[in-house]
């Protein structure tokens, strides 16, 4: 009996024998489920050691909404991914909350509740997430419920909410514009004497209504709109929405089209952790190593103009392949860049593990356990950080790693220093799958893309996720039989890893809060994205 | 030690300049680089780069248009000329327009440097000539889009019937759709012709 059987038999016993399953190929399953048992199915999952990826909310119009709850299974011996759906109706949408037994589903909630309405019963912290703080209409205004813990389940006391962590004590605003903030973001840090106690995070400044804007555009359209959810990860939301996309279609890209994706998306990994890299130095005040990080970097850039005609925004990856090929002189330039890029970033590798003032400032601060690691559902190289395995690449292969041979970069100790060592590890990995990629490309001859995708069936739909480099990064695509998308659901890594902060920094002192901040690699304008909502009018525009 | 390694890197770099002296001296551009978007003059004015643009920085529309004016104003008049313009401001340089174009007349070129002083003449602007309906003179597509579309049916239509539609095609090519609808019988365009 596989996993999935088994899970689906414990659901069902869990649900009273009531669920509908479907499922689309083995490593997706598709189940319904009463609205009255969401807390019964959840509960059952976690026992399986599922981490809650992402809920999702799909608007069925007069018959009301899907409240889709994405779980995964990262280590079971097969990928997996379940997903649990409940209807709501649309004049009361009214759902149990899953937040009291999980922090996964915290945010999650808080930003469905007020971008779909729905209420969460029982969810003790119902302030908005994304929307202004005294924004009145809708659901989410402001019920708190002091004193609660969530994430009980499974024993332990849970995690507790940051409200109640910071209550009598003194509150530091940091932001929303703020000298060691990249991003806007609010933070209230609150402090007994030097030392943090709690945090809260409030996001949302650079909220675009993406998620709104893809539903009104043809798919081809976009993939260029999903490639400017983030300013690095350009590579990594194109390849996850194609794939998403090709899901629904049930199309086949060729080899050569998984080898260019492969490769542009570790390209991207080297440019984002060499950047988040030389952040991290400037954090520290070691500004001459920003540079030489920065000037090194600048070949990963160098090389993405030369393939794709961008810097940034590569435009690579196609519904059905990519763009634009690599060969001949393309990829022999590539390949002399990649072994400069190599010597490049093993010197700075061993400069930033060896220089004993920057192990200084980042060994033993901001630990984040295996076990919170665990309960908060943090993704990328904050889990690995911690000791917990977990990529996508290795968990629910993807374009062409299942082909291609590298490790999982992973350190037990779980604070600042574990996390930059993870990405310095991933870099030498990365340049390895880059290598890897050429050498393939070179073997392999045919075409860059399908010849055809086909029209998509009203109700189809696909969970597609990658490793970007700050983590998993999941698109869930619903299709309406139109040729513009019914639901583009963007979930962002750092969406799981920024609610974490919390508990991350308990206990550090104030002085070492940005580099604490800095360490997780906080992608703030991803994880604003959704729909801009003006005065009840849902605006069309970003 | 790798901070005295560091410490000579630096030193050896000391006083050498690793910017480049832009905008005196301009970096070429790779092949592939996908700057400000260029209109060539075989733009036809079919609007395929338009309907795709992801974020609509392409418009077209009609110039030299007057409304009727009511009934003592005499015979309508309609746009003659198909203006299109490319928003530079918007353009995302993703380059979707230069594949989608049947002509390759719009490419993204080498150029990166948008600074100007003049923002009027900042977008881009081409004209195309509308043409006119044989029948009742009112303009309805682009002219150049017109004879393409007329040598690609030519070109890839079933060679059994090919020379049928090459003779019918002069007469009905230049008709705006109502008029062909009307005129039909008499042209004996009805596809059975040609099946």
């Amino acid at each position: 009996m596989s996993i999935k059987d088994r899970v689906l038999e414990r659901l069902a016993e869990a649900s009273g024998g009531t669920i509908q399953g479907y499922d689309r190929g083995p490593s997706r399953a598709y189940v319904r489920i009463p609205k009255g048992k969401v807390g019964d199915v959840a509960r059952t999952l976690i026992e399986f050691g599922a981490r809650l990826s992402a809920i999702s909310v799909v608007d069925l119009g007069h018959r009301g909404f899907d409240v889709v709850y994405h779980h995964s299974l990262d280590q079971a011996e097969s990928p997996l991914m379940i997903s649990a759906k409940a209807q709501v109706e649309r004049e009361e949408p009214l759902i149990e909350s899953i937040t009291p037994l999980t922090p996964q589903a915290d945010w999650a909630e808080r930003e469905m509740a007020e971008m779909y309405g729905i209420t969460f019963r029982g969810h003790p912290d119902l302030r908005h997430l994304i929307l202004p703080p005294d924004w009145s209409k809708g659901s989410g205004s402001g019920a708190v419920q002091e004193g609660a813990a969530v994430g009980t389940e499974g024993g332990g006391e849970g995690v507790r909410l940051p409200r109640d962590l910071m209550k009598g004590k003194a509150r530091i605003p940091v932001g929303v514009y703020h000298p060691m903030l990249i991003e806007p973001v609010y933070f209230a840090l609150g402090v007994d004497g030097e030392r943090i106690t709690g945090v809260d995070l409030k996001p949302g400044f650079a909220h675009r209504g993406i998620m709104k804007l893809a539903e009104e555009r043809s798919y081809t359209r976009d993939t260029f709109l999903v490639e400017r959810v983030c300013g690095i990860c350009s590579a990594s939301h194109t390849a996850a929405y194609c794939k998403g996309v090709e899901m629904l279609g049930g199309v086949e890209i060729p080899d050569r089209a998984r080898y260019i994706r492969t490769f542009m998306c570790e390209l991207e990994r080297i440019h984002s952790h060499t950047l988040w890299l030389a952040i991290a130095m400037d954090l520290i005040g070691f500004d001459s190593m920003l540079m030489m990080i920065l000037r090194e970097r600048e070949r990963v850039l160098d090389m993405r103009e030369e393939i794709s005609g961008g810097r940034i925004t590569t435009g690579m990856s196609k519904i059905g392949g990519v763009r634009r090929d690599i060969s001949g002189d393309a990829l022999a330039k590539a390949r002399a860049s990649l072994s400069l890029l190599g010597d490049a970033v093993a010197s700075i590798s061993s400069a930033v593990r060896s220089d004993p003032l920057v192990r200084r400032r980042l060994e033993g601060r901001g630990v984040l356990a295996a076990r919170d690691a665990m309960r908060l559902g943090v993704v990328g190289p904050v889990a690995r950080g911690s000791g917990v395995p977990m990529d996508v690449r290795k968990s629910d292969p993807y374009d062409a790693y299942s082909e291609v041979s590298f490790g999982i970069a992973t350190r037990t100790e779980g604070d600042s220093l574990a996390r930059t060592e993870v990405r310095l590890d991933e870099l030498a990995e990365s340049l390895s799958i880059c290598r890897q990629c050429l050498d393939r490309l070179e073997g392999t001859a045919g075409p860059i893309a399908a010849e055809e995708v086909p029209e998509f069936d009203d109700g189809a739909e696909a969970l597609s996720r990658v490793e970007a480099p700050r983590g998993e990064l999941l698109y869930y695509i619903v299709s309406n039989g139109t040729n513009q998308p019914a639901l583009v659901r963007i979930r962002t890594p750092s969406f799981m890893n920024n609610p974490a902060l919390s508990t991350i920094l308990k206990g550090e002192t104030f002085a070492d809060a940005p580099l604490v901040i800095g360490s997780i690699d906080p992608c703030l304008s991803c994880t604003d994205r959704i729909e801009a909502v003006r005065q009840g009018i849902r605006s069309g525009r970003a | 030690m790798p901070s005295f390694s560091l410490l000579a890197r630096s030193l050896r770099n000391l006083g050498k300049c690793a910017t480049s002296g832009f905008p005196d001296v301009r970096e070429p551009t790779p092949p592939r680089f996908r700057g400000r978007p260029e209109v060539s003059e075989d733009c036809m004015g079919c609007q395929a780069c338009a309907e795709q643009c992801p974020s609509g920085a392409i418009r077209t529309e009609p110039r030299d248009i007057t409304s009727c004016g009511g009934a003592d104003a005499g015979p309508a008049k309609f746009g003659t000329r198909l203006v299109l313009t490319v928003e530079v401001a918007r353009c995302l340089f993703c380059g979707r327009c230069q594949e989608v174009c049947p002509k390759e007349a719009v490419k993204l070129g080498g150029c990166y440097d948008f600074s100007t002083q003049h923002p009027s003449g900042f977008d881009l602007r081409r004209e195309v000539a509308l043409a006119a309906c044989g029948v009742c003179g009112r303009p309805f597509a682009p002219r150049g889009q017109l004879e393409w579309v007329g040598l690609r049916v030519v070109d890839q239509i079933d060679p059994s019937v090919r020379d049928a539609v090459k003779a019918d095609l002069p007469a009905y090519r230049d008709l705006c759709p109502d008029c062909r609808r009307t005129i039909s019988i008499r042209l004996n365009t009805h596809t059975e012709k040609y099946i």
